[in-house]
């Protein structure tokens, strides 16, 4: 997929807008390839405008152009959630960590108050994003954020809509000033999403977010626990119970 | 491409809507707003494209398939200009419906010069939902009729499968279908109600998005020629030609309106009004009564969007 960012001055409705082109396989014959694109591209329209009616916050479809294998898509104003974890380039991370620590140490008694807690509040604190600062004016905490990413994970699957392509980068945080809720969690990238047809699709689609989460940043483990908690919360226990099972077969095998 | 800005008379608009390429409803002839033709669209696209010419140097008429490059102009002159008016207290809607159907049964040439009287889209003001609806859809007209209908059953066809030389036409069905509207119902203003409506069911789309004997808020859309490409790019800062059509075009088709419509002409930002739609109607149309269950913050605008995305994807529903 090629996305296309078009500025607000070269666009006909008054909307940042992404144009997103199929990926185009020179290997594959051209027709195949045509019908391809074209019934993709259709799925994802269809599957975004199915997840915004169940009230799951994704980018807003402008237009679809199916002969040309292009869609037109609302810009998502805001940060990944990569970006807010400070999931950057990892050399990056950890250069900064140790320069925070240091200067931490310089200033005194915080030393100690960083071993009592562990590692990771010392990480989080050190590699705060640009997202992050701005939440946490908010009264946003991390543990809220991932509350929220699994509630939207929730309603996502409630659809039976699954997203294929679950990582840290595919969800944006947007602030709702006005609204009752600081900021929403939204979801972008469709393009191999898929219509859930038993548990495991549900579960694998979660297992990619871990295995997301742990490759990308530090303390995985406790902040998938958070979305997960939210998500079992979301799904109700009548339908989490199976995925929940079938979580465990995958993660054992 | 030189910005329109240059191209239009200097407006007492605020400086921040100064450069959207949108004609307000406070420019020189009242009311009607100039929609831009689509090149900042399709400006994007071809800038897209920019990778793709230098190892496919394959030239296509424009409206062909990805594998080319998108030429200017993408909007064939015969559509390639849109006038909009909303109007607020019409008192003659039974009397344009009356006037519209005549139109319609009349035939020879007097029924054309009948029909070109009444050429323009009527849409039920309380049916749109914002500002941003109205143009979904018209952009998502124009968009679909000026698509070639797909032909997957030449795909079958070998007649691409010699890959030895490079294939100048890699889709000949799409390549070589004429820029022309195609519409399924009877032109490109019925069509837009199409477009609004949810289903394909052409009666229905006009009995719900179509004026009615009732109607009191109507938005009259002209999709209509416009300069061509190279006319509006003629002469110095692009003040050629296409900037005088543009000012003709805007005084006729208002004086054309004006001639049917018996209304109060308010600015096309009204749609934005919240109390402007009728949401018991839009809800049941729409089928948005499962959204008004969700318990979450911004309601209103989730319908909207909602709204918005079922016109956008209407060609792959």
């Amino acid at each position: 997929m090629t996305s296309t960012y078009v500025p607000p001055s070269h666009r006909l409705i008054q909307q940042s807008e992404l144009i997103k082109q199929g990926a185009e396989a020179t290997y594959r014959h051209p027709h195949l390839d045509l019908s391809l694109t074209r019934t993709r591209l259709s799925f994802e329209a269809r599957a975004l405008a199915r997840a915004q009616r169940a009230g799951v916050s994704v980018p807003k479809v402008l237009w679809v152009d199916p002969a040309q294998g292009l869609l037109g898509l609302e810009k998502v104003e805001g940060w990944s959630v990569r970006e807010i974890l400070g999931g950057g380039a990892e050399g990056e991370v950890e250069a900064h960590e140790g320069e925070e620590e240091g200067e931490e140490e310089i200033e005194g008694g915080h030393g100690a108050e960083g071993s009592l807690q562990g590692g990771a509040v010392v990480e989080d604190e050190a590699v705060e994003s640009e997202g992050m600062q701005k939440l946490k004016q908010l009264g946003v905490n991390q543990e809220h954020l991932m509350k929220s990413i699994g509630a939207a994970l929730a309603g996502l699957h409630l659809t039976t809509i699954i997203h294929g392509d679950l990582t840290t980068s595919n969800m944006m945080v947007r602030l709702t000033p006005g609204s009752s809720e600081p900021y929403e969690v939204v979801l972008i990238d469709f393009g191999l999403s898929s219509t859930a047809q038993y548990a495991e699709n549900y579960a694998v689609d979660l297992y990619v977010l871990e295995r997301a989460f742990a490759s990308t940043h530090p303390a995985s483990e406790r902040l998938y626990a958070g979305v997960l908690e939210a998500y079992s919360h979301g799904l109700g226990e009548k339908k989490w119970q199976p995925i929940e099972q079938k979580l465990k077969e995958v993660e054992d095998s | 491409m030189r910005s329109r800005n240059a191209k239009r008379k200097p407006t007492p608009t605020p400086p921040d809507h100064a450069d959207d390429g949108w004609a307000r409803a406070k420019d020189p002839t009242p009311g009607v707003c100039r929609v831009p033709r689509f090149q900042p669209l399709f400006e994007a696209l071809r800038a897209l494209k920019r990778d793709d010419e230098r190892e496919n140097h394959c030239h296509h008429p424009p409206h062909s398939h990805r594998h080319g490059d998108l030429h200017p102009p993408t909007l064939p002159p015969s559509v390639n200009t849109v006038h909009i008016a909303l109007f607020e207290d019409v008192s003659n809607a039974q009397a344009i419906r009356k006037r519209l159907i005549q139109a319609a049964t009349t035939e020879g040439e007097e029924g054309d010069r009948l029909k070109a009287e009444v050429d323009f889209g009527f849409l039920e003001g309380r049916m749109l939902v914002s500002k941003s609806h109205l143009l979904t859809a018209i952009q998502t007209t124009l968009l679909n009729a000026l698509t070639p209908a797909v032909v997957p059953s030449s795909a079958g066809s070998a007649s691409g499968s010699g890959s030895s030389t490079p294939n100048p036409n890699p889709t000949p069905a799409l390549a070589q279908t004429p820029p022309q509207l195609l519409t399924r119902s009877h032109n490109i203003h019925s069509e837009l109600l199409l477009t609004l409506s949810p289903n394909n069911n052409i009666t229905e789309s006009i009995r719900r998005h179509g004026l009615s004997d009732q109607t009191t808020s109507l938005v009259v859309v002209r999709m209509g020629p416009g300069p061509t490409y190279a006319e509006a790019q003629e002469g110095p800062d692009g003040r050629g030609r296409g900037q005088e059509q543009n000012v003709d075009s805007r005084q006729s088709v208002w004086k054309e309106m004006e001639e049917v419509v018996k209304g109060r002409l308010v600015e096309l930002d009204q749609l934005d009004r919240e109390d402007h739609p009728d949401w018991a109607r839009v809800d049941k149309v729409y089928k948005l009564a499962e959204m008004n269950q969700l318990k979450l913050p911004g309601l209103r605008q989730r319908k909207i969007d909602a709204v918005i995305n079922a016109v956008a994807i209407k060609s792959v529903t």
